[in-house]
């Protein structure tokens, strides 16, 4: 469909300018549509490369099943043991099964190829947010050395980042944390613009027609 | 096959906004040509497999199709739809690539013109692309064939089944349930797209099939229950496979198998059960919580799709942190006791995020309200729907047997404006 490979670089551009602005999202749907665009050419070092960013990237969103797709989609030889790719469903395997520290470790102890380095960052910053914005939703009191573990880190790290997080860490000796949910700011009231206030009234008479109806 | 040659020149000679009346006179004529055509294509593999079977050349109607596919794409699709009804093995591969050529290039003020000649291609195109292991280079050019055959009436196309097949062949699952979300299907046209009931069963069975694969569990229970609540005089396989998907997905949504609405034909809700007496087990050990019998049941249908039953702790604290993260349950867990409280839902419902959530939910709404009431305003004044309401109540198009009943009932309404 795309002899030239034009189209298939204007996407590849898109996906850098996209993954720039954070917008990860927006990133996985243009992988995706490279990978139909470019499907009925030949296997190829671009092919392996745009997976890859593709894997991680779904991995960064902790979309694990779509990622198990993906790794079920690639051919036998891009999925070559000790390669990047495999390295990568490795992580993407123990994020199935939530076993968080093993993903980390997965992620720390190799040496990453330059352009995929930053995706890998970017997986490793993803996965300890979710941990810390879990730990106050599920539990009302934890060791300090599970929040260690959770965290892929050192015991003294991990006081570091409860602390950082205004938790509750008491001086006994077992150090039970104690998280608390961080107040988000008021934002419950939406400010009472004449756009607003118009919005509201269509659909105050929409329900209305309705129930005449 | 020199006729459709010569209409082919003549097709070339067309200015680019040929008008509709011409297009459809050649279409008229070059439809006389189909059996000619595959008569053509039967002799040509016959005579190369007495040759030792060795496809040197290619058939001639794809040749030909090839030849035509930009400037006389009408004739190119008839060549094409006479060769899709009597392709040989060893023609598939040259089919798969002039066809891919063809969705391509051609050009679609002709080709709407044959929207039954098109949905043809496109099938069996993308059943020998699945057949080939291709599945995946078929996706771009039947999505974007799909959409253009479409255009923004966001009503179904022969052409939206084939997608989904390929996508689940080919393991995309993503790209077809996004599929799903962004273009819904408000509308049949069966004059304009040559669309027939058994494309409306298949898209709505690929469609869950593609959203379980996303784990998108509320589009696949929503693509099922359009399955299972077309109006029906038999009781379609397909129907029959998506009712024991949707039992499953219902117990993974809710735990319980709601009983299909008031609404569905007589003719599934009676009949249904009979065939599907193994996952009927399955869901009254799942709802007893018999996990022994769940087991059994899922051996005894040699289906190995669960194994139930947690082996350690550390397992149920993995799927509450799951279940929590999504949203699911609200829970925390206390050490060093390790128990689990469960609380109330403490979400705020009145967030800015929640706001703009429901102003769409309202605003998609009132949109379809007004999709409805324009529907109803266009029914209640058709004479033959009237009749049917007044005069006779029995079911419409009861007596005619499997499709022949569907069509009927929709043409009659008027469905096909």
């Amino acid at each position: 469909m795309d002899p030239q490979g034009t189209d298939s670089d204007t996407i590849r551009k898109k996906i850098e300018a996209l993954v720039a602005k954070k917008d990860f999202r927006a990133a996985v749907v243009k992988c995706e549509e490279l990978e139909i665009l470019t499907a009925s050419t030949p296997f190829g070092q671009q092919h392996q490369d745009a997976a890859n960013v593709h894997l991680a990237l779904l991995l960064a969103l902790d979309d694990v099943n779509n990622a198990r797709h993906l790794w079920r989609r690639l051919p036998a030889a891009a999925k070559a043991a000790g390669g990047e790719t495999a390295a990568l469903w490795e992580v993407g395997k123990s994020l199935w099964k939530r076993d968080m520290s093993f993903a980390q470790a997965a992620l720390r102890d190799r040496e990453w190829s330059a352009p995929l380095a930053p995706y890998v960052a970017l997986i490793e910053t993803r996965v300890r947010e979710r941990q810390l914005a879990i730990i106050p939703k599920a539990f009302t009191v934890l060791p300090l050395e599970s929040v260690a573990g959770m965290l892929a880190c050192s015991v003294e790290d991990a006081e570091k980042a409860c602390l950082k997080e205004g938790w509750e860490v008491d001086a006994t000796a077992e150090k039970a944390v104690k998280p608390s949910v961080r107040l988000i700011p008021d934002d419950t009231i939406p400010a009472a613009t004449p756009d607003y206030l118009q919005k509201m009234a269509n659909h105050i008479a929409f329900l209305e027609r309705q129930s005449q109806g | 096959m020199e006729t459709t040659l010569t209409f082919c020149a003549d097709l070339q000679g067309l200015p680019a906004d040929a008008s509709h009346a011409q297009l459809k006179t050649i279409h008229g004529a070059l439809t006389k040509q189909g059996d000619a055509l595959q008569e053509v294509a039967k002799t040509f593999s016959q005579t190369t497999d007495r040759d030792g079977g060795v496809a040197a050349a290619n058939s001639p109607l794809i040749a030909a199709a090839m030849e035509h596919t930009k400037l006389a794409s009408l004739g190119s699709l008839h060549l094409l739809a006479a060769q899709a009804e009597v392709l040989t093995p060893q023609e598939v591969p040259a089919f798969i690539d002039v066809t891919l050529a063809f969705l391509e290039h051609c050009n679609w003020h002709q080709v709407t013109i044959a929207p039954r000649h098109l949905g043809s291609v496109c099938e069996k195109f993308g059943q020998v692309c699945i057949s080939e292991g291709r599945a995946s280079e078929a996706l771009l050019p039947l999505r974007s064939a799909a959409i253009k055959m479409d255009g923004d009436r966001s009503s179904l196309t022969p052409l939206h089944p084939e997608f989904l097949q390929c996508c689940i062949a080919a393991k995309c699952y993503s790209l077809g349930s996004r599929f799903m979300d962004d273009r819904p299907i408000f509308g049949v046209e069966p004059v304009a797209t040559g669309l027939t009931p058994v494309h409306f069963l298949r898209h709505f069975y690929y469609g869950g099939i593609v959203y379980i694969g996303a784990k998108q569990w509320k589009g696949a229970l929503d693509s099922f229950l359009m399955l299972l609540t077309i109006p029906a005089n038999v009781l379609s396989s397909l129907v029959i496979e998506g009712y024991k998907k949707m039992m499953l997905v219902s117990l993974i949504i809710s735990g319980e198998v709601p009983p299909l609405p008031k609404y569905a034909s007589n003719s599934v809700t009676r009949h249904l059960k009979s065939h599907t007496s193994d996952y009927e087990a399955l869901v009254s050990c799942f709802q007893a919580g018999d996990v022994k019998g769940l087991n059994a049941a899922v051996v005894a249908g040699s289906e190995k799709f669960i194994q139930v039953g947690l082996a350690h702790a550390d397992d149920a604290q993995g799927y509450i942190l799951n279940m929590v993260e999504a949203g699911e349950i609200c829970a925390q867990i206390a050490y060093p006791a390790g128990t689990v409280h469960f609380r109330e839902d403490t979400n705020t419902l009145s967030s800015t995020t929640m706001t703009a959530r429901l102003e769409a939910d309202l605003r998609s709404t009132a949109e379809l309200t007004e999709r409805v009431r324009k529907l109803e305003a266009r029914l209640i004044v058709n004479p033959v729907f009237i009749q049917k309401m007044v005069g006779d109540h029995s079911l419409p198009g009861a007596g005619l047997g499997g499709a022949a009943g569907y069509s009927a009932s929709w043409d009659d309404i008027g469905m096909g404006d």
